[in-house]
């Protein structure tokens, strides 16, 4: 018996038994699920995406295609894709006359659009005329995201270049290092801890997990653009989540819930709260973070993230939610026309930055 | 002396305030590691240095969690640990203050 069960015949007639069954499993696993698709009346093949430039709007963006520098123009651009978006309405977004980019407004344009990509509304462009810009533009990710059909954690990664995204809201301190390791070799040649570029990263994606989300309670999606300058030895950070941006989650909140009185409580201390701009000021600068969020220990992210901007740990601090655009380094904190719908932080990691790091050290 | 390495005997890479929001929070660090610590150091009379040094970071919502989570959910009085615990930080030395912020300032629930 045992020389029959060792024998080589034996061998192959179980390797083609198992095989036979295994096949036979997939079968009626597949059958059983498209059994379960009809009942359910699911189209089994989903009809493909088709552009059609006849029903599609043109949608020139701004010359100045940099959110930073161009804040204004650029919530404008983006509110009216927002609207073509809500709309269902197919666009052609015209990026040919730019004659500056930021990858600070590509991340933006960029989760728009996979906004209108996952609500399967066709969507087209044009690219920059200027070569550099144009070479700029397929440098940084935009087109790879954008076609790309299921998201993971902190899908790609290519050279100088990073976008990730959260597909399943937690936040992983673990994939914050690797992109934070990954972006000062490239500054270095070797890997840096930024503790700085980790506390504000860390709070940015908490933030969007816990107060982003709209009405129906699903946590908001955030991408980070991670990029790195050679020219200028820096590293940029764009972090844009499409939640309902600061101001509209403080006054989305019920009448009845601890929230709900928080008006009241900033008037009694001569703050208006419909003067968001006064109101950022007052949030980043951590004057009304536990009135905001009716709990002592609560409300320490964005303060914290101001906080590692002063002890220049990182530069260039710009946060841009609902109407205003707050540039924290060169205290300036301004009205928008146009309301974005969302909360956008940007800042940069130099070698000063490290300087610093290691200055705090020595100083002890 | 007890001593605890948040780097060698928790993570590197510590994350959120929760559980539920993500691995490595400051949930999981006070009740897996700080709580029984403490415990340990105050059955035995000793001191307890926690070293945060040699991890990637900290989040603000973690250290609150973690330390001030320590008077706020009722696990010690503020009085009763205050001069146990010592902050040892080469790299942020700033954390010293906020952490005994946290602890100060909570308020058991």
């Amino acid at each position: 018996m045992k020389k029959r069960y060792t024998s080589s015949r034996y061998k192959v007639i179980n390797t083609n038994l198992s095989l036979d069954r295994f096949y036979r499993k997939v079968f009626s696993r597949y059958k059983r699920k498209s059994l379960n698709r009809k009942k359910l009346n699911q189209s089994q093949n989903k009809t493909p995406i088709v552009f059609d430039p006849n029903l599609a709007t043109d949608v020139p963006a701004p010359k100045e295609f940099s959110f930073v520098q161009n804040p204004n123009e650029i919530s404008a651009f983006i509110s009216n894709l927002v609207i073509y978006y809500q709309r269902k309405t197919q666009v052609n977004v015209l990026l040919h006359d730019i004659t500056t980019l930021g990858y600070d407004a590509v991340v933006v344009l960029m989760s728009i659009l996979i906004k209108f990509k996952l609500s399967r509304i066709p969507f087209n462009g044009s690219k920059p005329k200027d070569n550099n810009l144009r070479q700029k533009l397929e440098d940084s990710d935009f087109f790879y995201a954008i076609g790309i059909k299921k998201f993971r954690h902190n899908q790609n990664s290519i050279g100088t270049n990073e976008v990730c995204t959260n597909w399943n809201s937690h936040v992983e301190g673990a994939v914050i290092a690797k992109l934070i390791s990954n972006s000062t070799t490239l500054l270095f040649g070797k890997v840096r801890r930024a503790q700085g570029a980790y506390r504000v990263l860390i709070e940015l994606m908490l933030n969007t997990n816990n107060h982003a989300g709209s009405r129906n309670n699903k946590p908001a999606l955030w991408w980070l653009s991670i990029n790195f300058n050679a020219a200028e030895e820096k590293i940029t950070f764009s972090f844009v989540d499409y939640g309902v941006g600061i101001f509209r989650s403080l006054s989305s909140k019920k009448r009845n819930s601890k929230w709900g009185g928080l008006k009241k409580a900033l008037n009694k201390i001569g703050i208006d709260f419909d003067n968001q701009v006064e109101l950022m000021r007052k949030l980043l600068d951590g004057e009304i973070h536990s009135l905001v969020h009716g709990e002592r220990h609560r409300g320490n992210g964005l303060p914290g993230i101001v906080k590692v901007f002063k002890r220049q740990q990182i530069s260039n601090l710009h946060v841009i939610s609902n109407s205003v655009h707050a540039d924290v380094g060169g205290d300036e904190y301004k009205k928008l026309d146009s309301n974005f719908e969302g909360t956008f932080i940007y800042f940069e990691l130099t070698k000063i930055n490290f300087k610093q790091n290691v200055k705090n050290i020595n100083s002890q | 002396m007890l001593k605890i390495s948040i780097a060698n005997d928790f993570s590197v890479t510590p994350g959120p305030r929760l559980k539920k929001e993500g691995s490595f929070s400051g949930e999981a660090f006070r009740e897996s590691i700080l709580v029984p610590r403490i415990n340990e150091a105050l059955h035995s009379n000793e001191k307890l240095e926690i070293n945060l040094d040699g991890t990637a970071g900290y989040g603000t919502s973690f250290l609150e969690e973690a330390f001030g989570g320590l008077i706020r959910k009722g696990h010690f009085l503020y009085s009763s640990i205050s001069n146990l615990i010592i902050i040892i930080t080469d790299e942020e030395p700033y954390l010293k203050e906020d952490i005994t912020h946290y602890m100060s300032h909570a308020e058991p629930n």
